[in-house]
């Protein structure tokens, strides 16, 4: 039986639903648990805070899409503002707005993983059919050299003439039209988003999609969770509650709005936290975007967003590890990332068709002076990120922004401009050593997120995780979270296909247990 | 201009001073410029704001040549953009264009007694670079957000992307 998607703003009464499993969140997580779950025969809810935005919301017009598709009108960030962080919110999550790069995890990381928290049973072997189950239902592929745009040349031939490791990007897209507008949702649906995808096969199965909901918290009696509370609002008007609310019974409650999210409702539900571990340990693969003005034109703007990377990095032993690739530029997210000020600011944006981008990412999370961020509440419940700059975050940001350096030189850049107040300009390799005596510290270099990872770690010990390799919580045994808040690193490479792989593996095995405690 | 432990604690210790002569009165409510505002009403900003708003702008990003996109138009966008948010942004981002245009902050903090909006261009931009590059993290934080709101907004003008060369969307794909 097929399901239905409910309008959160258009209804005009409070709803009451009860389900086998209630989803909070339709990213990459909660879609793909929503997948497995509801063609398990399970009845299952899914609601979700932003808009049923489709593709023909997708304007392509950036003042008018970041409002709806992003958390927090594309605004927010950590509280002193010197990490930016792009997150989606939207029906399909992030996975609607990502750049659709589709890594797996990588095996040091699974091997970390397995060493420090006693994670066991990630091994490779054990997440290869659900890693190849996602691929083959997203339409993951190599990309081709010919959909390699200028861009993104600019980076391979750089690495390339530097000796560099670089490799060609595998994505989810089934029939790109390379217009390079991925981050503003695709208007010809051609990216393989749980929009279109897992949520499509989650209905077909049953399943029920709420839109508009402002999960407030979690419900408990007895040591379970027994419902999800919250209100309807208007996600593209400052979140204005329609005045009516909406309580989910469920058996079952995955938590998957995301880092940052996840770890907020656990702690607005006042879950037991005996050691400290709801908010902690959240990273970010902080980035620092250096940018290279270029003779030729770039139209940065236009075709596949990201299709090469380079990795050569990422595993330094004198510091924090990074990997470099490139960004789709488009003039207001280019805007607001370039920290050049008045007549300066305007001859960067003069320049952008001629400028490609190197985003130095910082491997954050691996060392042990590595706190990472903390969730905590505003005073209304929203969730609030602080993020230290720590020595050893600063001495990868200044090794990352001079590798960018010297890629954007060798790759042909006429100048480089770093993200330092104010930027510094260099336009040959002597000029590298003037790097050295550029600020350092919160809003003195620009950085910003487009991966959130952590909050609600995972481990085998409950005294330094939240959920098990299960994902399930390690005191509410009817408890899940299942998103990108559960890694307890970062990755090295974009997230969205370590979430697939970890739910999809996770739900399976949820799935028949939930069956087999039905058939009792 | 630098401001070190000693500059701040001696502009601190001036400042009680005038606080207890009553000065401190005369500064703090130093009114803004007063600018010609949108013939449509504002949501969210005063005029005040509004003329702190529009001098933030013109310092931030100057319209490229030869574009209709205009400062003003950007912080009607603002206005848009504040009336929407959520009322704990709204009030933070009040508060600190409130702050900046402060003269009884801006003369305990730079030796500046005029408001910010009353100043002219060139003391403008001398008092976002204190901002921008002060010890104190939280005026750098104000200045990334001011800088922030007024680069994206005015870039969220076609005219403002037509004049740097944004071809904008492929045409017929909607």
């Amino acid at each position: 039986m097929a399901g239905t998607v409910l309008e959160g703003r258009s209804l005009t009464q409070n709803a009451r639903l009860r389900c086998d499993v209630c989803i909070v969140g339709s990213g990459a997580g909660g879609a793909t648990a929503a997948r497995v779950l509801a063609r398990a025969g399970l009845s299952v809810v899914v609601l979700e805070a932003g808009g049923n935005n489709r593709k023909d919301h997708f304007t392509m017009q950036e003042h008018e899409v970041y409002p709806l598709l992003y958390q927090e009108a594309m605004r927010r960030a950590t509280a002193d503002l010197s990490i930016g962080i792009l997150q989606g919110r939207t029906l399909g999550g992030g996975t609607v707005v990502n750049w659709t790069t589709s890594f797996r995890t990588p095996e040091h990381v699974l091997e970390h993983w397995r060493d420090r928290y006693g994670l066991t049973a990630l091994t490779p072997a054990a997440l290869e059919p659900h890693f190849a189950e996602m691929e083959g239902r997203l339409g993951v592929y190599e990309v081709p050299d010919e959909q390699i745009n200028a861009n993104n040349r600019k980076l391979w031939e750089g690495a390339g003439a530097l000796g560099w490791e670089r490799t060609r990007l595998r994505r989810n897209v089934r029939g790109c039209r390379q217009i390079g507008y991925c981050g503003m949702g695709c208007p010809f649906d051609a990216k393989q988003s749980a929009l279109v995808t897992l949520l499509p096969d989650a209905l077909a199965a049953g399943a029920t999609v709420v839109t508009d909901c402002d999960i407030r918290r979690l419900r408990l009696a007895g040591g379970r969770v027994t419902a999800v509370e919250g209100h309807f609002h208007h996600p593209e008007a400052g979140d204005r509650g329609t005045g009516f609310d909406l309580v989910v019974e469920a058996e079952i409650c995955i938590v998957a709005g995301g880092a940052i999210n996840s770890p907020a409702l656990l702690l607005r539900s006042e879950l037991p936290d005996p050691h400290d571990r709801l908010g902690r340990r959240t990273f970010l693969h902080p980035v620092a975007a250096a940018i290279g003005h270029f003779a030729d034109a770039i139209s940065p703007w236009s075709g596949v967003p990201q299709s090469v990377s380079c990795h050569h990095f990422v595993r330094r032993p004198e510091g924090m590890g990074f990997f470099l690739e490139a960004a789709p530029l488009h003039p207001v997210l280019f805007a607001g990332a370039i920290t050049a000020h008045g007549a300066q600011h305007r001859e960067a944006m003069e320049h952008l068709g001629h400028t490609a981008a190197s985003l130095a990412i910082l491997v954050d999370g691996f060392d042990p002076s590595e706190p990472g961020g903390t969730v905590t509440l505003h005073d209304d419940g929203a969730p609030r990120l602080d993020y230290p700059h720590t020595p050893r975050l600063q001495e990868g940001i200044r090794a990352g922004i001079e590798a960018s350096t010297r890629l954007l030189l060798a790759a042909g850049a006429t100048r480089v401009l770093t993200p330092h107040e104010p930027p510094v300009s260099i336009t040959r390799e002597t000029e590298l050593p003037r790097l050295a005596f550029a600020p350092t510290g919160p809003n003195l270099v620009r950085l910003f997120s487009a991966h959130q990872m952590g909050g609600c770690g995972m481990g085998a010990d409950p005294a330094e995780s939240v959920v098990n390799s299960d994902l399930c919580h390690h005191s509410i045994p009817n408890l899940y979270v299942m998103d990108g808040a559960v890694l307890p690193t970062s990755l090295g490479v974009n997230p969205q296909f370590t979430i697939y792989g970890l739910v999809h593996r996770a739900a399976t095995q949820l799935a028949l247990r939930a069956n087999a405690v039905k058939m009792d | 201009m630098t401001l070190d432990r000693r500059t701040v604690l001696v502009r601190g210790l001036w400042g009680g001073l005038l606080l207890a002569a009553g000065g401190s009165t005369f500064l703090a409510l130093r009114p803004s410029a007063r600018v010609e505002l949108p013939p449509e009403p504002l949501h969210a900003l005063s005029p005040a704001h509004f003329a702190i708003l529009l001098a933030v702008v013109t310092r931030c990003v100057p319209p490229p040549a030869s574009t209709p996109a205009t400062c003003r138009d950007t912080v009607v966008r603002l206005d848009t953009t504040l009336a929407q948010a959520d009322a704990r942004t709204r009030n933070d981002l009040l508060r600190l264009l409130g702050l900046l245009d402060n003269a009884l902050a801006g003369f305990l903090l730079d030796g500046e007694s005029t408001p910010f909006s009353r100043l002219d261009a060139a003391a403008q931009d001398a008092v976002l670079e204190r901002w921008r590059l002060s010890r104190f993290a939280l005026r750098r934080t104000g200045y990334q957000a001011l800088r922030r709101l007024a680069a994206t907004h005015f870039y969220a003008d076609p005219a403002a992307q037509r004049a740097i060369g944004y071809p904008g969307p492929p045409v017929g794909v909607q």
